[in-house]
């Protein structure tokens, strides 16, 4: 059966479109291909280093 | 195949599944490939534009926004992505609408959460009945309705969810507790058509009910051959719309196994690098801390060598009858790193250091006070300030090398170390002559 307390606490809210620019500002759009030419950076700087 | 490589095609492969899902109607679905699709390629503008309309379209506004104003940032032209934020800038008071319906939803969750679900209930009809394509607040309505047991209200708020959104689970779940439920709270009008006639009145239609229409008639003659027709094409459309896209979805599915096969030992590669490199960094700080260990050593080493140069060096000095020399190596040796070690030889280092430590102590601080002296009258100060140093070293109370050495100070110039010595010499060999000349270098 549905416990609807613990249900309604797990609804969140819709971000407001006045918050929209924050948010862009904040949005972290790393993908795979940075962290492994981090990765490589990192090591080749090591290996030189 | 490099790394660069795998990840676009996992990308692509991510897209592809997002769109199948998308046009499937399944948007949860799609918007959780289609982030997948951005993580391993975030310059995947189609994927980026599609997930930011599926979000438009479960009334996510801002996400959506989000999400094109992201893709036109990395891609400036020819982007969709301008198109759409065009198009809600175009029609004046669309975003403030939005910004609305959010603002409500919002506040109805901060009712419902509050206990307040009455007042709840009168801005989710509102939010619903603008935009029944809203699935949050489609959902929060329906739980809220679930709880006051008026499950026929709740299926209708989760029809609207599924027709939006069929892969919403959360809608999936509660629409199969809706029907375990009789519709208790459905307006009875519904009935009105035949009250008294109907001999199912009362009853609680099931799922599997069929309703024949009123309109129904059986088909006969030309009916039936138009009716077979009709079959064959409706057959045909359904290899093509239906079977075909199940057999193309099939295969993306398997390559996509494929894909995040490779996707897995990426990942397994990549963890084995950071083993590596975490082994290296551990590795590399130990050889740091035995070398610092080894040179701490070898500086000991050598310093105890040091001293037993300076002992050598004054037995030199004592059989060349050098003294002065001699004394200023006795005034800068370090005894405690001299020590006798029993090898059967005989020999004591400390005994040959006593041997000598007597006349030095008696006779050596005069002999560096005359090296001192020497410089002095021969202007160079620095080393006579050195030899009185020394001398000092030896014979700590020896007055005349303290004021001498003040007086090297004052004639270099230093004045504020020179006036210190003059009260050190005044204070602690009062009544003597090199107390009296030091008052009246002071002026006292």
């Amino acid at each position: 059966m549905i416990n609807y307390d613990e249900e309604i606490r797990k609804f969140k809210s819709s971000l407001e479109v006045t918050a929209v620019e924050d948010e862009i500002v904040k949005s972290d759009i790393t993908d795979m291909q940075d962290i492994m030419m981090e990765l490589i950076k990192a090591q080749t700087k090591e290996q030189h280093g | 195949m490099n790394g660069r490589d795998s990840c676009l095609r996992i990308s692509n492969a991510y897209y592809n599944l997002g769109l199948e899902r998308a046009k499937a109607r399944n948007l949860s679905g799609a918007a959780e490939s289609l982030k997948r699709a951005l993580r391993f390629n975030k310059n995947q503008t189609d994927a980026r534009n599609l997930l930011g309309l599926v979000y438009f379209e479960i009334g996510e506004v801002s996400d959506a926004l989000i999400q094109w104003v992201i893709s036109l940032n990395l891609q400036p032209d020819n982007n969709k992505a301008e198109i759409y934020l065009d198009d809600i800038r175009r029609k004046s008071g669309r975003i403030d609408t939005y910004r609305q319906l959010i603002s409500r939803y919002n506040q109805a969750l901060s009712y419902a959460q509050s206990g307040n679900d009455d007042l709840a209930i009168l801005q989710l009809e509102r939010t619903v009945k603008e935009n029944p394509d809203y699935v949050r607040a489609n959902l929060l309505l329906a739980l809220i309705l679930m709880s006051r047991e008026e499950y026929g209200k709740a299926g209708k708020y989760l029809s609207n969810v599924l027709k939006t959104d069929s892969g919403n689970q959360q809608a999936i779940w509660y629409m199969s507790i809706v029907r375990k439920h009789p519709a208790v709270g459905l307006k009875k009008g519904k009935d009105r058509s035949s009250p008294q006639t109907d001999k199912n009145a009362g009853r609680t239609p099931e799922k599997e009910d069929v309703i024949i229409p009123s309109s129904y008639r059986e088909n006969t003659g030309w009916q039936t051959m138009l009716n077979i027709g009709m079959g064959i094409l409706i057959g045909a459309a359904a290899v093509l719309f239906l079977y075909m896209p199940e057999k193309t979805a099939g295969l993306n599915a398997s390559h996509n196994k494929d894909l995040i096969s490779v996707e897995s030992k990426l990942n397994d590669v990549n963890g084995e690098v950071d083993a590596l490199t975490s082994q290296n960094a551990a590795q590399t700080t130990e050889i740091n801390d035995l070398t610092n260990q080894l040179n701490t050593i070898e500086e000991a080493n050598t310093y105890k060598l040091t001293q037993y140069q300076k002992l050598i060096g004054i037995l030199d000095d004592y059989r060349n009858e050098n003294y002065s020399h001699a004394a200023d190596l006795f005034a800068s040796i370090d005894t405690s790193q001299l020590t006798d070690i029993d090898d059967g030889s005989g020999v004591a280092v400390t005994d040959i250091y006593n041997s000598i430590s007597g006349k030095m102590n008696a006779e050596g601080y005069a002999s560096l006070a005359a090296e001192g002296d020497k410089a002095y009258d021969a202007g160079d100060f620095q080393s006579a300030i050195s030899y009185y140093d020394k001398s000092l070293a030896i014979k700590p109370d020896y007055g005349n090398a303290m004021f001498k050495k003040a007086m090297s100070y004052k004639m270099q110039g230093d004045i504020q170390n020179a006036n210190n010595l003059f009260g050190e010499v005044i204070m602690k060999f009062p009544n003597t002559e090199e107390a009296a000349q030091a008052k009246t270098e002071r002026g006292y």
